[in-house]
This record gives structure tokens, sequence and C-alpha cells, in this order.
């Protein structure tokens, strides 16, 4: 099955819960509201004809006035295709569900997202730093409009 | 931190049918191993809960080496950011080079010359080979062998002294560029290449005849730190540990990118799952690169391998997941373009990240030696895991 029609037949299914989005045509991807995506994914990953069981990569994207972004980089070890699923969040208060019960491997993604663009993981039972130090006050790191701390030197433009 | 609930263990309810842990009172204690621990394989710290010799729980911290590449990266041009990947994976720095070099040739629709293609499969899969002798060396000093060490480097350096003639460089190359390769390989390399590939089919041998049939190191490994293949899907675990685990899964031939299609090598999977097929794995795959890179070398074409470009281009918008199979797996990098001359946000994927989080699952009820053993097993690089 080609990527196209994986797109189509998820569609399909899911009605207008997923929604199609044109990137690369390499790279097949959904829109998927947060409220369904532990559904989405349970689903995607036991259905036969889908069986995308593989989380390569979760990124987390700061689109300043256009909200929040959760890409979900997903594929199929036996089928062969991957499928990119993303989640909007809303910027002011950004959360999203834990997908832990489904790919455990999402554990340490999660919590690097937490703590480098303060997305509030709903259910991870243990959310605190990871790449940081464990005293780290100074907001939100990969936020676009993060500001910086006393060490932090600007790259001048080039 | 919670270390004062770990004290308080399920362990002493078990103990009070016990006739002497009754007498005896036992508890659960801490162990910090690492950060700077020899077989950490860099700054990490995995703080264990013992029962005696037993482990009951080990608790991975890391960011040690956290450098924030990705943060720089969001403020540098796209061709200042090649350097970087060298330091992201600077054991197999080739193929850091590569996923990003590919990723923005993906967004931007560049086209690669073929000759391009063939010398970063050759580069690629001898920089593989590089970094699984390493592993080999150190995996076998790990368990108490200083002499493979020894061997793994003085093989390492007849790579070295390849990509030094080529680039430069003896550990940080920046070869793989946007578009092509810095510079064409010069005359009388493909002698030398070919040299070595035979020679290292040769030394595998000996390897194998090393450690292969040593009781000691088959002890230390066979049914050690079993990862089902369930386990390793679930957790992310990829490359040749995944194939040890019975998955046949390797992106080379399962995405394929470069010429990957063009040559015929085999995929080792593993039947036991366990740390000596994590071994086995690497061993067979050194053998199967020498196999590539000769297949390369004899259809290697003609024409300019570099591209010519402006230093500060702007890259059409769109965005890409890029993924390679590095020498310890999925290597990832995501870019969020926006058409301007940096990426808007960029995001890498170490596949040692992913390696790390399931060796607290597979080490319950190992002693401390094992988990040793099963560390240096996953080939876990500290840089890659931190960025």
């Amino acid at each position: 099955m080609q990527n196209e029609q994986l797109v189509s037949q998820l569609v399909e299914k899911f009605g207008a819960q997923a929604e199609k989005v044109e990137l690369n045509p390499a790279q097949p991807a959904l829109v998927v509201d947060k409220s369904i995506l532990v559904e989405f994914l349970k689903q995607i990953k036991e259905d036969e004809n889908f069986k995308i069981d593989y989380l390569s990569c979760i990124s987390a994207v700061d689109y300043l006035e256009n909200g929040m972004e959760m890409n979900y980089h997903l594929c199929s070890i036996e089928l062969r295709y991957k499928l990119t699923v993303k989640v909007k969040l809303d910027r002011e208060k950004p959360e999203v569900p834990t997908i832990r019960e489904i790919h455990p491997g999402a554990d340490w993604h999660e919590r690097e997202a937490w703590e480098l663009f303060g997305i509030d993981i709903k259910g991870h039972p243990n959310l605190k730093t990871l790449l940081l130090p464990e005293d780290w006050k100074d907001g939100w790191p990969m936020r676009r409009d993060w500001e910086g701390n006393d060490d932090f030197v600007k790259m001048p433009e080039f | 931190m919670d270390e004062k609930e770990l004290h308080i263990g399920e362990h002493q309810e078990q103990d009070e049918q016990n006739p002497v842990a009754r007498e005896l009172h036992t508890e659960e204690f801490l162990v910090n191993m690492g950060p700077q621990h020899p077989s950490t394989h860099g700054v990490c710290r995995l703080l264990l809960t013992m029962d005696g010799e037993v482990i009951v729980k080990v608790e991975p911290y890391i960011g040690y080496l956290h450098r924030a590449i990705e943060k720089i990266c969001e403020n540098r041009i796209y061709n200042q950011i090649t350097p970087f990947m060298d330091r992201f994976e600077y054991v197999s720095s080739m193929l850091a080079d590569w996923v990003y070099a590919l990723c923005v040739e993906r967004i931007g629709q560049i086209e690669v010359s073929p000759r391009a293609e063939y010398l970063r499969v050759i580069f690629g899969e001898l920089q593989r080979i590089a970094s699984h002798l390493i592993y080999w060396g150190v995996f076998a000093m790990d368990l108490g062998a200083v002499t493979p060490f020894l061997y793994g480097l003085r093989e390492r350096e007849m790579i070295m002294d390849l990509f030094e003639e080529t680039c430069g460089q003896r550990l940080t190359y920046n070869y793989i560029r946007i578009g092509g390769v810095s510079q064409d390989i010069n005359p009388g390399f493909e002698q030398k290449c070919k040299k070595f590939t035979s020679y290292m089919c040769q030394v595998l041998e000996d390897y194998e005849t090393l450690l292969n049939e040593n009781p000691i190191f088959l002890s230390r490994t066979k049914n050690i730190g079993v990862a089902p293949p369930e386990l390793s899907v679930a957790y992310g675990v990829s490359g040749p540990s995944l194939r040890a685990s019975g998955v046949n899964w390797d992106i080379r031939k399962d995405d394929p990118y470069g010429y990957y299609e063009k040559f015929e090598f085999e995929i080792p999977q593993g039947k036991n799952y366990d740390t000596w097929d994590r071994y086995q794995a690497r061993v067979i795959e050194m053998r199967e690169s020498c196999k590539i890179i000769e297949q390369a070398l004899d259809g290697l074409p003609e024409g300019d391998p570099t591209f010519k470009m402006r230093a500060s281009f702007k890259l059409p918008e769109g965005e890409y997941y890029a993924r390679i199979e590095s020498s310890r797996g999925e290597m990832g990098c995501y870019i969020v373009s926006k058409g301007e001359k940096k990426p808007y946000r960029l995001k890498l994927r170490g596949s040692s990240f992913n390696n790390l989080m399931i060796i607290p699952e597979i080490s319950k009820g190992l002693k401390i030696a094992d988990l040793v053993a099963i560390f240096a097993s996953y080939d876990i690089i500290m840089p890659e895991v931190d960025r």
C-alpha cells in the first residue's frame, strides 16, 4: 500500500476527526484533535491494515501566534510505511495526553517536550527535568520568544 | 528526588517469612553508578536500587553533555549547521552529516550527483566499520579483556587515515555537505580502500576466533539482558540492537535513501535476543559493510561530486523528518523551514536516546556486572543522547 492510500484510508475511517495535511509527498501527515489522540494511535496500532507500531520521534514546534504543535513521527515495522501525526495546541495553555500506554518509548520524548517547551503532558507520572539541570528555573528555553538568562549570549545576525 | 520512597521496598514483607531475614533485617540501598564511570561511555549517571547484589531498579540521569545544539542551530544559516552535526554524534559523525544533508535536500528538492551518492555510501560504510570497531574493543574491555581494544583501534586507525587523506579531519569531518560532498577523493584512494576491505575481512576472522569461543566471554553474554522483539519495538530501539531482537528492520533497505537499493547485502538477525546477539549482529554488519564498499568502489561513476551554491541561501518552505541507519540505529533529523536562511526548528533524534530507555526494563533482577555488559552491548554514546 502506498503512503497516499494510507492517508485516504485513515481519513475515511476517522472522518472529520483526522484531517489530511499536504506536506512532502514522501511524508504523509494528518492533523488529529488532542481529545482523540490516544484512541487514534491505539487503533492504528492494532488495526491489521495499518499496524503502525513504531514511534521514531516526538518533536514539539512553537509557531508563536499560531500556537504550538506536537509531531509524532510513526512508522510500521511490518508494512513499511510511515505517518506523521500532528496535534495542534493552544499556546496559552499547551497540554496533550501522554501516549506512554501505547508507545512506552515516548516517555523521554514527552519529558523533553515538557521541559524545553512547557507542554503539559497529562497523565505522565515522571515529569521532571531530563536534559536541563535539576534546579533550572529560567523558563522554557526552546520556545521562540525565550529571552534567555544571564548566561545566554545571542548570536549576531549573519 | 524521591529517594526516600525508594528505600521502602516490598521485599521487607517477603522477608518476614524467611527465617534468616527475620533475624537479619535487610533493606534496599542506592548505588550511584557514574556520572564518571568508565563503563557508562561518557557522562551518564545510573541510580541503582539494589537488594543485596541484585538490581531492583535502574534510573538513568542524562543531560550532562547537553549543549543545546537544537537551539544553536535555530540561529545559524544552513551551511553553518553541518559542523554541529559532527559534534552531535562524534563517533560516527559522517553519518550525522548525512542525515542533516538528506533532510535539507528533501525539503529543497536538491539533486545529488551520482558520484556524490556513491562516495557517501563508501564513507558512510567506512564510518560504520570504524564505529563498530570501537564498539567491539570497548565491549570486550568492559567485560575485562584489554587486548581487543588495542586491535580495534589499530584497524580504526587505517580508516582514519583514509578519511584524513580525503577531507583533512580525523574525527569531525564536515565532509558530507548539502547537495554533495566537500571534495573529490584523491587518485589512488580506490586501491587503498580495496586493500583495507580485504584486510578487514581477514582480521574479522581473527576477531571471531579471539572472542567467540572464550568461555568467560560466552558466560557473560549468553542469555543476559534478553530483549524480546515486542518490547524492543515498543521502546523504539533501532539499528543492530533491534535486529538482534529478531526484527527484520533496516532503514537502508526499508526506507531507502542514497543509492542503497543498488547494493546487495544481508541483514543479520538474532535468535536469542540477548547480549551475545547484539554483539554478533555488529560483527556480521562489519563484514556486510565491506561488501557494500567493494560494490560501490566497482560502480563508482565519473563526475563532479561537489555542489556549488552560495554560502547563505533560503530554503523553500516545508518540513521533513529524514532518517538514516546510523551505526547505532535510526538517526533522525526534523527540520521546519519557513523560507528563511535559518531553520525555524531543528530536532535531532539520536538512536542511543531510545536505546538507553530500554536498559532499565531489561536489567531488573541481574547483577551490576551484567548491567555493565548490557550497557556496553547497546553501544550507548552520550553526546547523541544529550545533544
